[in-house]
């Protein structure tokens, strides 16, 4: 916020309805184009710009900033308009005030996106963004606050969970300013004196900014920035990943130790990343039509669902649940903190696997975005063409972007990155957890983490196959 | 292939016999192929057309 020329705009109060607007665009132009393009994907403003450049630059920004998509949600745009013509009237219901709707969310959109071949399919893909839209205006409609954003937006969550890994952070520069702050602007809003009319409005997501610690649940929306009177809040560098070594209580959040539904969220957020990728490598087809002869079903829904079930539920409870077993077996029924039970020990640790998570899905995303970078320009010349008058030139089809060879190696990078952040991470809660011998309480979760280690580099060297067929025989 | 960015692969159809046209394609991945045919004719009229290749698998 102190660099030149950025500072002025994050501190300006429309900075972001000024990034929103052009997104906004943008997701109008993929849903018509989705609807009405070409049926052919690769020749699609919607499934080019969503599942190659949207997810690609989502994870590089993530990685290299911080949650800036969120910041530039046009879903935001949209709903902050509609709440100038009605206002929610309802609180979220207490039951919901958790991440278990979103991480079913989370699920059911792998899903989806696997059953129904999203990536192939414009038509559908357009209507996701419009799904999306009216969920937003529905939720945001009835409910208070920032209740999509913190509860529902499978987007949202893998992006506050990517963000535990940013270098920047929202956050208080002098805690004293704080300490001595009595009108609490941040999440009370800027309010009119005598009215006490909220002018600017305060955080949304609940997050008390002197209290708050880490990513988890901040948008970078900025109304705390805008509502602070005292100029006291930024966005700050940080050590990427040290927000999961630490527990301390959050404001907004409570304890991590203490929140199963987020400790989910990261295991889905993990595990999901090597099932997204295992759906586009040849040995899925071989698996899926083992499982279809075993079930006698020719479906690929129940198939799919078995497949997910393993990866999703077999597989954290084994790994999981062997990795706190033998935690407390090495290390003892008793810590620091008190008696270790499993769930709580793999609820704990399972944040140390982010890192690893969050690797494989940068090797992933990146895979696409960067081997089809240049893609954008043919497909975008023949949108145009399609008009009328080729104003961009002739569609220039052989543009496509980096060589495989080249992009495996950033990809294997990444895949070490999220490795030693995860080793790094789970010796950090291994520490905490039991200072008199943090290598024994390290080790079963370091096995774990060369594990899915292993079978993301397997997954990598997989030839990829994709297929928008569904099993038959 | 079906999947956005995916490369392509083109060649040009050459003509083995009266009216009929052969090109070489090598499909590098495994799965789902759409094969585009632009064709010009003598008067400059320009024709597509598509069809799928499903189930491409390895040698």
């Amino acid at each position: 916020m102190r660099v030149p020329g950025l500072g002025h705009l994050f501190r300006w109060r429309y900075a972001r309805p000024v990034l929103q607007a052009p997104l906004l665009v943008l997701s109008l132009v993929m849903i018509l184009h989705g609807l009405f393009g070409p049926s052919l994907a690769p020749k699609n403003l919607a499934t080019t710009l969503s599942w190659l450049h949207f997810r690609g630059l989502l994870v590089l920004v993530l990685l290299c900033a911080g949650n800036f998509f969120c910041l530039a949600c046009p879903f935001m745009l949209v709903r902050q308009w509609a709440r100038r013509i009605f206002q929610p009237r309802f609180n979220w219901p207490r039951a919901l005030r958790n991440k278990w709707l979103s991480v079913g969310l989370f699920v059911l959109i792998l899903f989806t996106y696997e059953l129904f071949d999203l990536w192939s399919s414009p038509w559908w893909t357009a209507w996701l963004i419009v799904g999306y839209f009216l969920s937003v205006l529905v939720v945001d409609g009835f409910f208070k606050q920032a209740s999509f954003c913190k509860f529902v937006c499978p987007i949202g969550q893998f992006n506050f969970v990517a963000s535990t890994l940013s270098p920047f952070e929202v956050k208080v520069r002098e805690q004293d300013v704080c300490t001595r702050c009595h009108t609490k602007d941040c999440i009370r809003g800027r309010r009119e004196p005598v009215s006490d009319l909220v002018t600017i409005r305060g955080c949304e997501l609940a997050l008390f900014q002197p209290r708050k610690v880490g990513n988890m649940d901040c948008t970078f929306c900025l109304d705390c920035v805008h509502a602070c009177p005292h100029d006291n809040i930024g966005i700050l560098s940080r050590l990427p990943a040290s927000e999961l070594m630490v527990d301390p209580l959050r404001s907004g959040v409570g304890y991590f130790s203490r929140r199963k539904d987020i400790a989910a969220l990261a295991i889905v957020f993990t595990l999901g990343a090597l099932l997204n990728a295992f759906g586009m490598v040849s040995p899925v087809y071989a698996v899926e039509r083992w499982l279809g002869q075993r079930l006698h079903v020719s479906h690929e829904a129940p198939v799919l669902g078995v497949i997910f079930a393993f990866f999703l539920i077999v597989e954290p409870v084994l790994l999981l649940g062997v990795a706190a077993w033998l935690t407390r077996a090495w290390v003892g029924e008793a810590s620091a903190k008190g008696t270790r039970a499993l769930l709580p020990l793999a609820v704990r640790y399972a944040y140390g696997l982010v890192p690893l998570g969050f690797g494989m899905w940068l090797a992933h995303y990146c895979f696409h975005f960067l081997t089809g970078l240049y893609t954008l320009i043919p497909v975008t010349q023949n949108a145009i063409a399609s008009l009328g008058r080729p104003l961009l030139g002739e569609p220039r089809w052989t543009l496509t972007g980096l060589p495989a060879n080249v992009v495996q190696v950033i990809e294997i990078g990444f895949l070490l990155l999220g490795f030693a952040g995860s080793l790094v991470v789970t010796y950090g809660l291994a520490e905490d957890d039991s200072p008199d011998r943090p290598l024994r309480a390290f080790l079963p979760w370091a096995a774990v983490c060369l594990v899915l280690w292993c079978a993301s580099m397997w997954l990598m060297f997989q030839p990829m196959e994709m297929r928008a067929t569904l099993m038959s025989g | 292939m079906s999947h956005a960015g995916m490369n392509p692969r083109f060649a040009e159809a050459k003509e083995t016999d009266l009216g009929r046209y052969e090109a070489h394609v090598e499909f590098q991945m495994a799965g789902d192929w759409v094969i585009l045919l632009h064709v010009t004719l003598p008067d400059g009229k320009k024709l597509e057309r598509q069809f799928d290749v499903r189930g491409v698998r390895p040698n």
